[in-house]
């Protein structure tokens, strides 16, 4: 078997993790993929972290050189055991025997933070929502599915304000993809702008050809930004997806409707410029995987290796 | 992050009961307890003891351990890493929390399995396996088993007569790959500070030459060479001026370990009395002198005790004295 795909999705808590991976995993098939949320590597359970006033965002409060060594693991194809945090009551569970998959999917606080573990990912994703929208999504989580109260979620947002600001933003710096929906004019939460900044460390698809639907592209030296206004039109967003799906003519087979779909609570949403994106994310992972079965080292290295100079700037270590 | 040098591996292999931990006990201590990971395999069960009962599967079986995982950790300590261990709980038979182990200078690998792939075998240093007559074995696990995890006699017998087969299928297979192979007998007094000590040294390492201690008066050791490996036997009463005479002449040979020297070889418990036995004190010496000779061979940039055997070993069948370096193939 060619070496599992590794797709890193990293952010702060209530970020959005969570709901872009599960369309990306329904696509793929649950069986093809290997889902790790490094919020298992924490070293102290929520006692401990309570008794040392230490913040699961912090280095110190996880297993960072294990979670590296296990991305490895996972890079090489060996299989893994894995730990297991559980949220619900914030102790350490009986660790798992994780195999790998083709593809691996990491979400979590801190997957960038060591140059060791940004050297595994095929492609990495940062998602960085304005601070008010993550904080309401956030309560929203927290308050329905951890059992906290909204005041002890908001006053525990405070105390995390300046881990987040140290260790968790910072690493934005180092993603192929930056990911940040913001609420339109309407306030409407299915129908979110995207804003995504795509780097050269890895070969992003032309989009020029899909402006006129509402998609505006801002050039860079090194990087484009592109914004998908969260009122596209269904008609819109599939001519912009039929574009990339052209491109991965080989994957046609995958095609579904699975992208895009958000829950609010109980009831599944659909949003068009979330279906972009991840369609935008799958492209990168779905060619990674084709460049690494045809004896390639996948697009980033292809991509390092034509444009040195830039590359290696994004990836000075901290 | 700066990598030292890597630490030196002691497997302890055999049966449930079969003396682990007694021999690892003395050597952990003179070796410093902040100086030796200690890892044991049975962390690495599949299943808990719920599980095993309802799958029929017993602890010994290798479906039974997450073997891969076990030799990718060892692989970890061996080149300095860090790992996170499972936890097998005894008391209760479940999993805890892992740990985070980060190695030391020493590991010691005890366990039931630890010799069970080519893939963990090339991760030790020292290879010993334990293999004490079932009988004594029995003895040993019904004490322990009764008086520090809760069962009964009954129940502890029973469990035996379960797991036979897939000890002789699985566990006693192993004896071959180790280097020294440790059986530990009742003598004629049955006194259980006196046993004699059986031992199997194998050339896959270099043992120190036991040929000056086999004469004298009393009771000394007898050694039998059979092709290459040596038979050493030490009786249990052996006479405490050749113990004595015989640790000397080992420790002359750690010149430059006398500083370990302060703590006791061969005490082990009894319930929760401590007894000393002069066969046990000179086979952890034994194993002793392969790991210090293996840490300072790898200080001084080689490739430990192993690595030096395989380079200077003669042709298999040439004369003993041949000099003529030789690469062996092993295993």
């Amino acid at each position: 078997m060619p070496r599992p795909v590794i797709l890193g999705v990293v952010g702060d808590s209530g970020a959005g993790k969570t709901t872009i991976t599960r369309g990306l995993v329904g696509l793929l098939g649950e069986d093809q993929v290997t889902a790790i949320s490094s919020d298992d590597y924490h070293r102290f359970d929520r006692a401990e972290r309570a008794e040392n006033e230490i913040t699961p965002l912090h280095p110190d409060c996880n297993y960072v050189d294990i979670l590296s060594q296990h991305l490895r693991l996972l890079r090489e194809g060996e299989p893994i055991l894995k730990p297991v945090y559980q949220h619900k009551d914030g102790t350490f569970g009986r660790p798992l025997y994780v195999s790998p998959n083709p593809f691996s999917i990491v979400e979590g606080l801190l997957g960038y933070y060591t140059e060791e573990m940004r050297g595994c990912y095929d492609v990495r994703v940062f998602l960085a929502p304005p601070e008010e929208l993550r904080r309401k999504w956030k309560v929203q989580r927290d308050t329905s599915k951890r059992g906290y109260e909204e005041e002890d979620v908001l006053k525990e947002l405070d105390k995390r304000e300046p881990d987040s600001a140290q260790f968790i933003r910072p690493q934005e710096r180092h993603s192929d993809m930056v990911v940040s929906f913001s609420e339109g004019e309407g306030g409407d939460p299915h129908a979110l702008d995207a804003e995504l900044l795509l780097r050269d460390s890895l070969p992003q698809p032309d989009l020029s050809l899909l402006t006129d639907g509402g998609i505006t592209i801002d050039e860079g030296d090194s990087e484009r930004r592109v914004r998908i206004p969260g009122d596209l039109e269904r008609e819109q967003a599939a001519e912009v997806e039929e574009a990339i799906w052209e491109k991965l003519h080989f994957a046609s087979h995958l095609r579904s409707e699975k992208l895009g779909e958000v829950t609010i609570g109980e009831d599944i949403h659909r949003s068009e410029s979330l279906g972009v994106v991840q369609l935008l994310i799958l492209y990168h992972v779905v060619t990674a995987k084709a460049a690494v079965a045809l004896g390639g080292a996948g697009p980033r290295e292809e991509a390092e290796e034509e444009d040195t100079s830039e590359d290696r700037d994004a990836a000075t270590v901290e | 992050m700066a990598r030292s040098v890597r630490p030196i591996i002691l497997g302890v292999v055999g049966d449930s009961a079969a003396g682990k931990t007694t021999i690892t006990r003395g050597l952990v201590r003179i070796l410093g307890e902040d100086q030796v990971t200690h890892v044991c395999t049975d962390d690495y069960h599949r299943y808990d003891r719920k599980q095993r009962a309802e799958l029929g599967i017993t602890p010994l079986h290798p479906d039974c351990n997450h073997v891969d995982i076990a030799a990718q950790h060892l692989e970890h300590l061996r080149e300095g890493e860090p790992i996170l261990k499972p936890v097998y709980q005894h008391t209760d038979g479940t999993f805890g929390a892992p740990t985070y182990v980060k190695p030391h200078g020493f590991t010691v690998v005890e366990g039931l399995l630890g010799y069970h792939t080519k893939e963990m075998r090339d991760c030790y240093d020292v290879r010993v396996y334990l293999a004490p007559p079932e009988e004594l074995r029995r003895k040993w696990k019904v004490q322990r088993d009764c008086s520090r995890r809760g069962y009964t006699t009954d129940q502890v017998l029973t469990e035996l007569d379960r797991r036979e087969p897939d000890s002789a299928a699985h566990i006693r297979p192993q004896e071959r790959h180790a280097d020294i192979v440790v059986s530990f007998t009742p003598g004629e007094e049955g006194e259980p500070e006196q046993l004699d000590a059986e031992l199997i040294l194998r050339d896959g390492l270099a043992h120190p030459d036991l040929t000056p201690f086999l004469r004298g008066d009393g009771r000394g050791i007898t050694l039998d060479e059979r092709g290459s490996e040596r038979h050493v036997s030490i009786p249990g009463d052996i006479d405490r001026d050749r113990a004595a005479g015989i640790e000397e002449a080992i420790w002359d040979r750690l010149h430059f370990a006398t500083h370990l020297r302060s703590q006791r070889l061969g005490e082990f418990t009894i319930g929760t009395n401590l007894h000393r036995s002069e066969s046990l004190a000179l086979v952890q010496l034994l194993i002793l002198y392969h790991m210090v000779t293996a840490r300072a061979a790898i200080a001084l940039g080689g490739d430990g005790a192993r690595g030096t055997v395989e380079r200077l070993a003669p042709e298999p069948q040439a004369p003993a004295a041949a000099q003529a370096p030789a690469a062996v193939a092993t295993d």
